[in-house]
């Protein structure tokens, strides 16, 4: 099991009204995530500029952003990208999904 | 065929919006592609001719207006464009900036270049280079003497005699489309950040949430909610 770490503006966006009657299925999603981060809720691999962190289904329209700190490259080889300066990155366990935002497919 | 899109579709419709305005510049040699009145008969071009062969690349919408055919679709996608620094606009119209061309030559590289799409690259290509270098007076006179296939009637009228308000290119559906834009997964995803200003202003700041050190534990977020 990883551990999980969020980010205050995806705890900001739980507060969204449109959130509100989905809260215990996005719990379900990232408890999923935390099982298995490389493969539950349709996780894809993103590219370009979000180059190591993933992506996964919350609902057709919502998905879960997030990073695996094994995946970081300031921990492993691989594509450059932007969130390489975690405050205290060495204090963080390897086995962490850090959350970063709930993104919405129609907008 | 449907009036509206779905959400997969008005992000590729973005990404291929981008790279007919990249390749447009880009024959030109120049940054600027030119005004909203060029800028909108360019995508319509490239749409009829998806449209008239069922090939589902874009999936713009457009009707007769006062000055030609319009799509509201393309105006959204400006918008994001522009908030997002992928275009710029002046009093000559719109520009690529260096953003947006890297952006769409990623495009052009990882998706367009997929051997199946093809026929929906050499079609922005061809328009980018057949109507590109022309000026918006020219444009008008050749979409106005255009003769296409109307959608909701099954006849053909040159576009000058077609009604105001009527529907000229609309959604199709996958089943009755010959051929359908190939988009991995993984890129639909990226897209999706990457051509939404929402998206990828919340993704900034939640970078700058773990680099601040303000993140919060799964027992702190989740305490209200039980289950």
């Amino acid at each position: 099991m990883y551990q999980a770490r969020y980010s205050q503006t995806f705890s900001d966006r739980l507060k969204d009204p449109r959130f509100s009657d989905m809260l215990h299925n996005i719990k379900r999603k990232t408890e999923m995530i935390m099982q298995q981060p490389y493969i539950a809720a349709k996780s894809e691999k993103l590219r370009y500029n979000w180059a190591r962190k993933r992506s996964a289904h919350i609902d057709d329209r919502y998905r879960l952003i997030y990073k695996i700190c094994e995946e970081c490259e300031r921990r492993s080889e691989g594509e450059p990208n932007h969130m390489t300066n975690c405050l205290s990155c060495d204090e963080i366990p390897t086995t962490t999904v850090n959350f970063l935002d709930i993104t919405d497919h129609y907008r | 065929m449907r009036e509206t899109r779905y959400p997969t579709e008005v992000i590729t419709d973005k990404a291929l919006l981008l790279v007919l305005m990249h390749l447009t510049a880009n024959n030109n040699k120049n940054i600027l592609i030119g005004d909203r009145l060029k800028c909108m008969k360019l995508p319509f071009f490239a749409a009829n001719t998806m449209f008239q062969d069922r090939e589902k690349g874009f999936n713009l919408r457009f009707f007769r207006d006062k000055r030609g055919p319009l799509s509201k679709d393309v105006y959204s996608a400006w918008n994001h464009f522009l908030v997002l620094g992928l275009l710029t606009e002046n009093t000559q119209g719109f520009e690529i900036t260096p953003k947006g061309d890297a952006l769409a030559q990623v495009i052009l590289n990882n998706i367009l270049s997929n051997e199946h799409n093809a026929e929906f690259k050499d079609i922005l290509s061809s328009v980018a280079l057949k109507y590109g270098k022309l000026t918006s007076k020219r444009i008008m006179q050749i979409v106005y003497d255009m003769e296409i296939s109307l959608p909701c009637t099954d006849g053909r009228a040159k576009i000058r005699d077609i009604a105001l308000g009527e529907d000229m290119i609309m959604v199709l559906d996958n089943d009755e489309a010959r051929s359908i834009l190939e988009v991995e997964p993984a890129w639909l995803e990226t897209l999706t950040i990457e051509l939404s200003p929402i998206n990828a202003q919340g993704l900034t700041n939640a970078f700058c949430d773990f680099a601040k050190g303000h993140v919060l534990t799964h027992e702190e977020v989740w305490q209200n909610v039980s289950g």
